[in-house]
């Protein structure tokens, strides 16, 4: 049980920030931590059990019918995943806390960001690939309302659209995978598709699943060319940004690749789709966050490119590779968390994340700067922070990859390594170092303890990690690594690995680079911003613009404003889907003898036939109508009683009763007849406004509502004007005016 | 019989629809009484036609099934809720508007 109260947590702690706002934020935040505090509290309860390679199971039948149960497990995938999330979403709390302003909703953001993190804690912990996509589509939602938090701001607005629609849309995807997935295997549970391996890389469905599963975590993790989403989903509160895209939303993605990794890896396909995207994506990423100048811009992209360097190690497929990759989810979490944060801190200080109007601040916030720092060297890969630990790796791994030729993987990785290196630099060179200015649009300085408690802390981990792996994190990697690859992990993290391995000549050539690209930045720069590029926010709006004009017109064509159209649709639609239905099924002979026909029931009948018919036909005279209405609700009531119904008989005649004398009531006040009116309004009318089609009817009223008869009142509407049959008419308009005048 | 009975609530059915697609609200109202003739019908045939059965369970002998009566029970008198509803909307869409016509101009719909 307890396993499923650790995801449902969160959920249950989204009710109570938007209530205890009331009784102050600090309450509020205290409130929100604890119960995120007390997930991690279970969790690391089970963490014993789970290091020792057990597998903590909870079962719950939910939908057995349809294979969809509340299953859930935790191994140490999921123990990395749930203890990353639970636990930077507690530094996180903390930082909002001291980040919102006043007159932000704090509640709100709570609530928010609980039921983020109970969606992510539901993912990683889920044991039924059904479930996990309840959790998946829920995190998609779930981001949407954190990114358009600040909802003032338009591009807060359009990134969370934007957000929405593509994760949303790779979400659609996955389903799509995961449903010819769980075909495959005969099964709904993880742990049983996770034995399948040969069966499910046998299948000609093996393909299309693989495709579709990737493109709901290329989606998620924002591998090109869907990348373009996480930098504008930049526009949210730097808490979100840390949160989302350090540890939790982008990692989902990444965390189903590692899950799936022991049924879908191994093949040509998997190395060469997922390799190549994360390389792609990790050498072009890395490049463009060079130059930007908005730091969370920057540091996006850094994210972006990282996440490809990860995807590319998942995408080798080997053991040791595999091992890295989860080794560097930890680091990039640690680091780029605490970066964003401190991003926050320069722009809640300085006003400002311009890298232009920034600089000198070493000396305005030196614990700032010291935070930030050695994060940044731990993402550039310097000795001997964490970053350089598994960037090492990541270079040794490539160098011995076929990737085309037996180099070009290598020289690419060194390449993105490269460009990592400069935008670290020049995150620091820029922003901290060079000579103090006078013209911040207001004087920074370090915030309270509040705001850099977090941010420190993780860079302490950074700092611990770096210095002793074996002690600090080799536990939590190989018991993570061995749920991922399916066999026991025991690796050991070096920080010399001698002379010999190409990966320390790659990090040379890399930071030696890195520092040369930094020096030359401003010519860079100028060429950077003369080469052409499409504009991916220019080309999702381009599809989606005509994509929603064509959604517009579809509704307006099929609801007008007209009831009766709708009705009519509606019920042409219905009776589509009969004739189909009736068409697609078999219609065996009846097993029941048929009742046999009495005279006496047939003639009640045909006076039921006719009656009905009548009503139709006459239904202009309406009290006729209604008493042939009467008629064919006795001849039922009758029916029922000759049918062995008699209760249902005796209802029907005292409801009859009932109802005809309401609609006699209410014909007392209603005209008696109904006039005959043609559907196809006349060519005047037509070819008018729809009030024209009114008018054409009632003239009358048109010449009561008229402007000149209040200043004339024996003023007569133009013939023209009846004619015309429109108030908003051009020809009518110009008589109204120029009338009065003659 | 079941001929008869399917021809009969087919014959309703389309009277209803015909009516609910009429421009004034009286015949909508007489059509959707139409249509609940036929779905109640429709519903009840749905357990058999029995003749002359007990409609109570007595020991040893066959019965009419209970189940489509009693939800036609139910149905019957919400679909006369529904219809009582309906008619009061009517007349007061009515006595407010000056006419009975269903879809109201977009002047009216505005204020």
């Amino acid at each position: 049980m307890s396993l499923a109260l650790i995801a449902a947590l969160p959920f249950l702690g989204a009710l109570l920030p938007g209530l205890l706002i009331r009784a102050g934020r600090d309450a509020c935040a205290a409130v929100t931590g604890s119960i995120t505090a007390l997930a991690l509290l279970m969790l690391g309860l089970h963490a014993p059990a789970v290091l020792r390679g057990e597998i903590v199971q909870t079962r719950i039948d939910w939908l057995p019918a349809l294979g969809l149960n509340a299953n859930f497990f935790l191994d140490g995938l999921g123990l990395l995943f749930a203890g990353m999330i639970l636990g930077i979403g507690l530094l996180i709390i903390l930082y909002a806390r001291f980040y919102l302003a006043k007159s932000d909703p704090m509640g709100q953001f709570y609530s928010y960001l609980m039921l983020f993190q109970g969606a992510m804690v539901g993912i990683v912990l889920s044991d039924n690939i059904l479930l996990l996509l309840v959790f998946w589509e829920l995190t998609s939602l779930s981001s949407f309302l954190l990114i358009g938090y600040w909802k003032h701001l338009p591009e807060g607005r359009q990134g969370a659209r934007m957000a929405l629609a593509v994760t949303g849309g790779g979400g659609l995807a996955m389903i799509a995978g995961m449903l010819i997935l769980g075909n495959i295997a005969g099964s709904y549970d993880l742990t049983v598709i996770l034995s399948q391996k040969e069966a499910i890389q046998a299948s000609e469905w093996y393909l299309p699943a693989l495709i579709l599963i990737l493109l709901g975590a290329f989606t998620k993790s924002a591998q090109f060319p869907f990348h373009f989403w996480l930098p504008h989903a930049m526009a949210a509160p730097t808490p979100v940004s840390a949160y989302l895209h350090s540890a939790t939303m982008v990692k989902a993605g990444l965390f189903l690749m590692a899950r799936m990794w022991p049924v879908l890896a191994g093949t040509p396909e998997w190395f060469w789709i997922v390799a190549t995207t994360g390389l792609v994506t990790m050498v072009i990423a890395a490049k463009i966050a060079l130059f930007k100048d908005d730091l969370k811009a920057l540091l996006a992209f850094s994210t972006v490119s990282h996440l490809g360097l990860i995807t590319m190690l998942l995408g080798f497929g080997t053991k040791a590779a595999a091992t890295v990759a989860v080794f560097h989810i930890i680091n990039h979490a640690t680091f780029k968390a605490a970066l964003f944060m401190t991003a926050g801190i320069v722009d809640h200080e300085a006003h400002t994340r311009d890298l232009k109007r920034l600089g000198g601040l070493r000396l305005l916030m030196p614990i700032t700067f010291t935070i930030a720092l050695l994060a940044a060297l731990s993402m550039a890969g310097i000795p001997p922070l964490n970053g350089f630990l598994s960037k090492e790796m990541m270079l040794e791994e490539a160098a011995h990859t076929v990737w085309i030729t037996p180099w070009a993987m290598g020289v690419l990785a060194t390449i993105g390594a490269l460009f990592s290196v400069a935008y670290s630099f020049r995150f620091i060179a820029h922003g901290f170092l060079g000579p103090v200015r006078d013209d911040y649009p207001a004087r920074p300085h370090d915030p309270g303890f509040g705001l850099w408690a977090a941010p420190a802390l993780l860079v302490v981990l950074v700092v611990v990690i770096g210095i002793l792996p074996m002690t600090a994190v080799s536990w939590l990697v190989n018991v993570a690594a061995s749920a991922v690859t399916g066999t026991n992990v025991e690796k050991h993290i070096y920080h010399w690995h001698g002379l010999e391995p190409p990966a320390l000549w790659m990090s040379l050539a890399a930071v030696g680079g890195g520092i040369m690209l930094v020096s030359l930045h401003a010519r860079l720069q100028a060429l950077w911003d003369a080469a052409p590029r499409p504009d991916a926010k220019g080309i999702f709006d381009g599809i989606v613009e005509p994509l929603a004009a064509a959604a517009r017109e579809l509704t307006n064509t099929l609801h007008n404003g007209s009831l009766t159209r709708a009705i009519a649709i509606a019920t042409l639609a219905i009776a589509g889907a009969g004739v189909w239905a009736f068409g697609g099924g078999a219609h065996l002979p009846g097993s029941v003898a048929l009742t046999v026909m009495e005279p006496v029931p047939v003639i009640a009948w045909a006076v039921l036939m006719i009656a009905a018919l009548a009503a139709a036909l006459l239904h202009r005279n309406r009290l006729l109508a209604l008493i042939l209405t009467g008629i064919v609700g006795l001849i039922i009531s009758i029916g029922f009683a000759y049918f062995s119904a008699p209760d249902l008989a005796l209802t029907q005649i005292s409801v009859e009763v009932v109802t005809i004398l309401l609609m006699l009531l209410a014909l007392h006040f209603l005209p008696k007849t109904t006039p005959r009116e043609s559907s196809a309004p006349p060519a005047a009318a037509r070819c008018g406004h729809r009030r024209g089609r009114r008018a054409w009817h009632r003239p009358s009223r048109l010449a009561d509502h008229d402007p000149a008869r209040r200043i004339r009142p024996d003023f007569r509407l133009p013939p023209c004007a009846i004619e015309a049959g429109s108030g908003r008419n051009q020809c009518c308009q110009h008589h109204h005016r120029r009338f009065p005048r003659l | 019989m079941e001929l008869l009975v399917a021809a009969a609530i087919g014959l309703l059915t389309s009277v209803g629809i015909y009516l609910t697609l009429r421009l004034r609200t009286f015949p909508v109202i007489l059509g959707l009484t139409f249509l609940s003739y036929a779905v109640n019908l429709f519903i009840f045939i749905a357990g058999r036609l029995s003749i002359s059965l007990p409609p109570i369970i007595a020991k040893g002998a066959s019965y009419a099934d209970p189940l489509p009566q009693a939800l036609v029970l139910t149905a019957i008198v919400i679909s006369f809720g529904m219809t009582a509803v309906m008619v009061i909307m009517s007349l007061g869409a009515f006595l407010e508007a000056g006419h009975d016509e269903v879809d109201m101009s977009d002047d009216e719909d505005r204020t």
